[in-house]
């Protein structure tokens, strides 16, 4: 980077349904395991779609009081797990209040999974609003001993990268020195997986969990709901190389733009999407030929899978027979407004690993997706470049790209 | 954009990220008023929305749509402006009344009872999503906030994201009732108004005359590595304050500013043609009613 300073993920945490650690997860994603099950949290005999990627209970960080960790809700559990884990990681918990330490979260319905959760336990924290004097971002802020700014994002599925987007801008501004990015999500609620279900998009494979979400497969019926989130330390490379830091990744690339067609239905106009993907490659200043890995949006939708191919192929062209593209939804199931921040979590693995996570329950490609699939189990490969795509209802359109450092 | 300085170059100049006001829009609306919109929108000239397109939108999205066209028409401003702008919208406690709604009829009628419409319609992303389909902008969207720092949050954003090196703007909308609604009685007859205001940002430029807004951190321009909560500002500022500020003053002078949670400060100076000087007032202390409880302004009553 010439005219900008690189910024660098040096810390990693998160909670999946594949594990709550990285070497847990990332074993898991390269083993092509699924994380999806049917919901035993809540009644689901009266949804259509009785089936979640769902998180084990989050751990309690260490050196936190377990008990009162236990009091607070489980997205604020969440989002402090991948926020301490990720400090821990990159070995600036201990320094974290030496430093301007910003926080960038994405998470999409904070309020309503909190007036939800409320409410089922009879709580009447909907109707009193002055009670919620803080959101989640500043409340974990203050726990986390935080100086910097903190702000909450949301773009539904796109959420993640835009996180990643603001948090690199902060630290190529200099308003901050360190910034927390990521998003988490706890949406597989009973309003949650009823308002998706009601919507036609869930996959009704209830019998087959772990079979339910199959991306760019000809038998999809839909995507499944998932839980869980993901948070990186950035820090400028200059910081990262005083401290001989362990790097996963530069944040190299990021595009975003709005399709302005709809609030639910995708748009047939495929160039939006590739504006975002050219934005991030340009960003990035690479050719899409330098590209080693795509982890693709795809949730496992008719509609939404047949879309990203045709943008694939519109931004890739002749180079794209020969980039692996795999979907790791078929794994985690969809995390909607975390889904962004968990892929990224992917494409960290697969440079780490040198190796393509698979898509799974990939037995019967789409011809209408016609791509370099890594069906069901991974596939040994340099990964340098990583390309990660997340669209989200709102009609957004994101793309990162992270690079070896 | 003029960065903060990093904490191995305390600054001697100004550091803060500035930006300009090219035009703004500010609405109180009824629920009456929002029912009427709602059913009958006039969009300004060159924008066509689609068929029932406010049908399922919160009373939040028809008024920051209210407040951006307002902003469009005040300043001239044709809707093919914008295809590129980012688009921010920073509600407060978006789907409130609805989702309250949903509970109840779940907990009656069970999952089928559950609107397909909420989520996608009720949603932190849902302002800036409908703004952007509205105005046919491809730039990027996204929700900021969502609870009582949603101002403050999306002001400081998109202050991040004017770019003079691109260039890039932003329009940045922050909405939210006043006082918050009684859900558990109707909306209309409760006195009570929806609040929206749409700033459009841009990179300052030397010949600008109108609003300016800065952030800069305070006092020394140093950095504080106090944990937030500790930090002498307990309340966020809120979107009526700024609404506030930028409301007609009688003798057209002002600068307004306040402190911010992360410790940053922000100030919306009135760029006018030089020799008047700019002057100071008092910002008026919050009515209560949005539990904000904080004074808007700073310094003293009109020094010129």
């Amino acid at each position: 980077m010439s005219d900008r300073t690189a910024v660098w993920i040096t810390g990693v945490g998160a909670a999946t349904p594949l594990g709550n650690q990285y070497e847990q997860i990332a074993d898991n994603l390269l083993a092509g395991r699924s994380g999806v099950r049917t919901v035993t949290a809540f009644d689901v005999s009266q949804h259509p779609s009785q089936i979640a990627g769902q998180i084990d209970p989050v751990p309690c960080p260490s050196g936190w009081d377990p008990e009162a960790f236990s009091q607070i809700h489980e997205l604020e559990q969440l989002a402090l797990w991948c926020c301490s884990q990720a400090l821990v990681d990159s070995g600036w918990w201990e320094r974290r209040q030496e430093v301007r330490l910003g926080l960038v979260l994405g998470v999409g319905a904070e309020l309503q999974v909190m007036w939800e959760t409320d409410s089922i336990k009879g709580g009447n924290l909907i109707y009193e609003p002055e009670r919620y004097r803080e959101s989640l971002v500043h409340r974990a802020g203050s726990k986390l001993g935080i100086s910097g700014p903190a702000v909450t994002v949301s773009a539904a599925c796109a959420s993640g990268n835009h996180a990643l987007a603001a948090a690199r801008r902060w630290l190529e501004l200099g308003i901050v020195d360190v910034c927390l990015a990521g998003a988490c999500d706890m949406c597989a609620t009973p309003m949650g997986l009823a308002g998706f279900g009601n919507l036609r998009a869930l996959s009704r494979r209830n019998s087959e969990p772990a079979k339910a979400s199959r991306p760019f497969d000809r038998n999809r019926d839909g995507f499944v709901m998932g839980e869980g989130g993901a948070m990186f330390v950035l820090e400028p490379a200059t910081s990262a190389r005083r401290r001989s830091a362990r790097v996963y990744a530069e944040v190299a690339g990021c595009g975003a733009s709005s399709d302005a067609h709809n609030m639910v239905i995708p748009s047939p106009n495929a160039e939006p999407a590739k504006v975002a993907m050219r934005q991030a490659l340009a960003d990035a200043r690479l050719a899409p030929s330098e590209v080693d890995y795509v982890n693709a949006h795809a949730t496992s939708t008719p509609v939404g899978d047949v879309a990203e191919a045709r943008v694939l192929e519109g931004v890739f062209g002749e180079a794209l027979p020969r980039i692996p593209v795999s979907s790791t939804k078929s794994m985690t199931g969809h995390l909607l407004t975390a889904a962004a921040a968990v892929e990224a979590l992917s494409c960290l693995v697969a440079m780490e690993r040198n190796a393509v996570p698979p898509t799974i329950n990939l037995d019967d490609p789409d011809p209408e997706c016609d791509l370099c699939h890594v069906p069901n189990q991974s596939r040994p490969h340099p990964v340098r470049v990583a390309v990660s795509n997340s669209f989200g209802f709102g009609g957004s359109n994101t793309c990162l790209i992270l690079k070896a450092v | 954009m003029k960065p903060f300085p990093s904490p191995q170059m305390k600054a001697t100049t100004a550091p803060c990220l500035e930006c300009d006001v090219l035009a703004f829009g500010s609405v109180s609306l009824t629920p009456q008023e929002l029912q009427q919109l709602r059913q009958n929108f006039k969009a300004p000239e060159g924008i066509k929305l689609p068929q029932g397109f406010f049908k399922h939108a919160s009373e939040q999205t028809i008024a920051a749509l209210a407040a951006v066209f307002q902003a469009m028409t005040r300043q001239g401003l044709a809707a093919n402006t914008f295809a590129d702008w980012y688009v921010l919208g920073a509600p407060r406690f978006i789907g409130r009344a609805a989702m309250a709604g949903a509970l109840t009829k779940f907990k009656i009628e069970g999952a089928w009872g559950v609107s397909p419409h909420l989520i996608p319609h009720r949603s932190l992303h849902s302002i800036s999503g409908a703004i952007s389909q509205a105005l046919k902008i491809h730039g990027p969207n996204f929700g900021i906030g969502g609870g009582r720092s949603s101002a403050e949050e999306g002001l400081l954003t998109s202050a991040t994201l004017v770019d003079a090196s691109r260039p890039t703007a932003v329009w940045i909308v922050m909405t939210g009732w006043d006082p918050e609604p009684e859900i558990t009685t109707p909306n209309i007859g409760q006195n009570i108004a929806c609040n929206a205001l749409a700033l459009a940002l841009v990179p300052i430029r030397a010949d600008f005359q109108g609003w300016r807004m800065r952030i800069t951190r305070p006092e020394d321009f140093g950095y504080s590595t106090e944990p937030v909560n500790k930090q002498r500002v307990s309340e966020p500022l809120s979107l009526e304050q700024v609404q506030w500020a930028l409301a007609p003053m009688s003798n057209g002078k002002f600068m307004a500013g306040w402190p911010l949670l992360n410790g940053g400060y922000l100030t919306l100076e009135q760029i006018l043609p030089s020799p008047v000087k700019n002057g100071w007032a008092r910002g008026p202390h919050c009515n209560g009613t949005n539990g904000t409880g904080k004074t808007a302004g700073i310094g003293t009553e009109a020094k010129s």
